[in-house]
């Protein structure tokens, strides 16, 4: 196997492993900590098979914003740690566990993958539309000519989550607590 | 797989350079520092004076709703940056084409504005 | 005559060093400089006293003497902290610092045993925008200071400054939007090689500043804001809110906030620099030219090249250090911006400008590029 295969794997048992620790962490904070190491590890991967482009969008807007949110919310919140305790658990919880940790086998196989292929109907790679130039320059050509829709659809979708924003924080008509 | 090596490899390096030197940092303090605590030297720091309450207490939700802001401004940034790296394929359909998505955006940011969501008091 | 391999990692492992050796230099020097240009604009001296072996060099002795004092002082960590992240917030803060600096061009290239080896440590497909990438991660070091160490002040302080700098982010990342835009690329080197060679008007240097002189405005601003810098350093300024999130901070930990800072400070007025104003190539001298001189003067191209990168590292440091002084200058001139201020500055002024900013010159660029539609 080359140094780069046996990097990639690394990578990829270091990320299963930290996604197992985040998800039994009693602090909400450590738990956030781990889902950044992991988005930079998933970063990673995605930059060994040579998607440039979602391996710094990765970082810039998940690790560097989506997170900053979920530490912020947690700062917020501030809850001491004996209000966060765990509950006992229940049989739905752990149907609900073995179902997610079968789908995850079931997606990391072949087969999965292929059942997802023709549900989905993906039809397969096409040759990138400016040859000989870099990946961000190919996703942008792509992006901006064969999926123009969806792109101006994302639009509209961030309109949506900015009113939602702040519909959500300013319920009392403008007047907001002081810091 | 690219063949060639990847351009992450000395990204890799530098991160593990840097915790070494900052780890060793730490630990030169940790190790040659004298070690004598005492309860007024781990205390809360308040200026001196005794502590009020703790530190766990809610806080405004505008730094929330900074947050928010910031994510969805971002995002727009990166599709900005993917449309500016490729301006001369795209011709002026790009530049609608953003045009279009960039005003959608603005309506919100106006909408923001008058909502004085980005006023701190 | 080398395994190509062991080539690579040998270059690869050589030019992080020299990155990271320029970061963890420019610290020292800066505390230094930081205190002697405070002491020139507030008419004293300034430290000066101490020397090596009877030679006071200046005061040139003062960071090195801080920094031993720095280590052998008590490193403590408050009963109340949360251990593991009060030890690493700092750390994030200094490793986001060191990581950066390794994403600028040092030097166009050099050819050993005719390879050409590129002088940029880490040129990824995205250019550039791996150092928004690296300072995204570095907000996590204030904020996690602030909350690790339980003191309600720290935790404010530490969510203000993570505030800021977030967001002015968004301020920075779209003035750079122009740049790429007028130069058609987000690969720095091939920015730089863009600005030499020819001139603007018959006697101006090809610089980004004469193409986007809004941008570059709108980037040092927002570059002041991102490093806790003041005019914006409220969330570490004394008086405020006691040190902001460095509230419960000591001895090697306080200094590796520091060391983060002022890599971070190098890393942004590296990119400005590369960006706008031509990075290591001299103005009127472009690198193509200084090589033919060479070669023509009988000295080989290997060892052209050989030569040419410590001028051109040489120019890129000078050119920083432009920068490093503006930012101790701001720092004593200006009074600091109160919070509030601080914020509707980078969401309703400075936001608005760059994103104007860049509808101007996308609409300009595009008529100069395809003509009028």
């Amino acid at each position: 196997m080359g140094f780069q295969e046996i990097v990639f794997f690394v990578m990829g048992i270091l990320a299963v492993a930290l996604g197992g620790c985040l998800a039994t962490r009693r602090n909400p904070v450590s738990a956030a900590m781990l889902l950044i190491s992991l988005m930079v590890v998933l970063a990673g991967m995605y930059g060994m098979l040579d998607a440039h482009f979602a391996a710094v969008a990765q970082i810039i807007v998940y690790a560097g914003a989506i997170m900053v949110v979920f530490i912020f919310v947690m700062m917020l919140l501030n809850l001491p740690p004996e209000e966060l305790r765990f509950g006992t658990l229940t049989v739905g919880e752990i149907i609900l566990t073995i179902a997610g940790i079968g789908v995850a086998v079931a997606l990391g196989t072949k087969v999965g993958q292929g059942y997802l292929v023709s549900a989905l109907q993906l039809s397969e790679a096409r040759a990138p539309l400016l040859p000989e130039t870099e990946n961000l320059r190919n996703v942008a050509a792509t992006m901006f000519t064969d999926y123009l829709w969806s792109f101006e659809l994302i639009s509209f979708l961030i309109l949506a989550a900015v009113i939602g924003a702040v519909v959500i924080s300013k319920r009392r008509h403008g007047h907001a607590e002081s810091a | 797989m690219s063949a060639s090596p990847s351009p992450y490899l000395p990204i890799l390096f530098a991160v593990v350079a840097g915790l070494l030197v900052v780890g060793g940092a730490t630990a030169a303090s940790f190790l040659l520092g004298p070690k004598k605590p005492n309860d007024a030297k781990l205390d809360v720091y308040e200026c001196g004076v005794p502590v009020v309450g703790t530190a766990r207490q809610r806080l405004s939700v505008k730094f929330y709703l900074t947050a928010i802001l910031f994510i969805l401004f971002d995002i727009e940034t990166v599709f900005l940056y993917l449309w500016a790296s490729a301006f001369d394929f795209l011709g002026w359909f790009g530049v609608v084409e953003v045009g279009l998505f960039a005003s959608t955006l603005l309506l919100g940011y106006v909408y923001i504005l008058k909502r004085g969501a980005l006023t701190w008091d | 005559m080398l395994n190509p391999m062991l080539f690579d990692l040998i270059a690869m492992v050589l030019k992080v060093a020299v990155a990271l050796l320029i970061a963890l230099q420019v610290a020292p020097i800066m505390v230094w400089v930081e205190r002697r240009q405070a002491a020139m604009i507030q008419r004293r001296v300034g430290p000066n006293r101490v020397g090596l072996f009877g030679f006071r060099m200046f005061g040139l002795g003062q960071p090195l003497a801080d920094t031993i004092k720095l280590i052998f002082k008590e490193d403590f960590v408050p009963k109340q902290a949360n251990k593991v992240f009060y030890v690493m917030a700092p750390m994030i803060t200094g490793l986001a610092g060191l990581v950066a600096i390794v994403g600028l061009p040092l030097g166009s290239y050099v050819e050993v045993f005719g390879t050409r080896v590129n002088l940029q440590p880490v040129e990824l497909n995205a250019g550039f925008l791996y150092l928004f990438a690296v300072s995204a991660l570095g907000v996590y070091g204030a904020a996690l200071a602030g909350w690790s160490s339980n003191n309600k002040y720290a935790l404010l302080g530490g969510l203000r400054a993570s505030a800021q700098m977030v967001s002015y982010e968004i301020a920075m990342g779209m003035s750079l939007l122009p740049i790429v835009i007028i130069f058609g690329t987000l690969n720095m080197q091939d920015i730089i090689a863009a600005q030499s060679g020819h001139l603007l008007f018959g006697f101006l240097p090809a610089w980004g500043v004469f193409y986007a002189p809004v941008s570059m405005c709108i980037f040092v601003v927002c570059m002041f804001a991102e490093t806790n810098r003041l005019p914006f350093d409220l969330a570490e300024g004394e008086a405020e809110l006691v040190a902001g999130f460095l509230t419960e901070y000591g001895s090697m930990r306080w200094s590796l906030f520091f060391l983060g800072e002022y890599a971070m400070m190098t890393t942004l007025s590296g990119l400005a620099v590369c960006l706008f104003f031509g990075g290591y190539e001299i103005p009127w001298l472009p690198q193509t030219r200084i090589l033919e001189l060479l070669t023509g003067a009988g000295l080989g191209r290997e060892l052209a090249l050989w030569v040419m990168f410590p001028l051109g590292l040489g120019v890129l440091l000078g050119k920083i250090a432009v920068f490093m002084f503006l930012f101790v200058q701001a720092r004593f001139t200006l009074p600091r911006f109160r919070y509030d201020q601080l914020m509707d500055l980078g969401w309703k002024i400075m936001f608005p400008f760059a994103l104007a900013n860049l509808v101007v010159s996308a609409v300009w660029a595009a008529i100069a590029k395809f003509g009028l539609p």
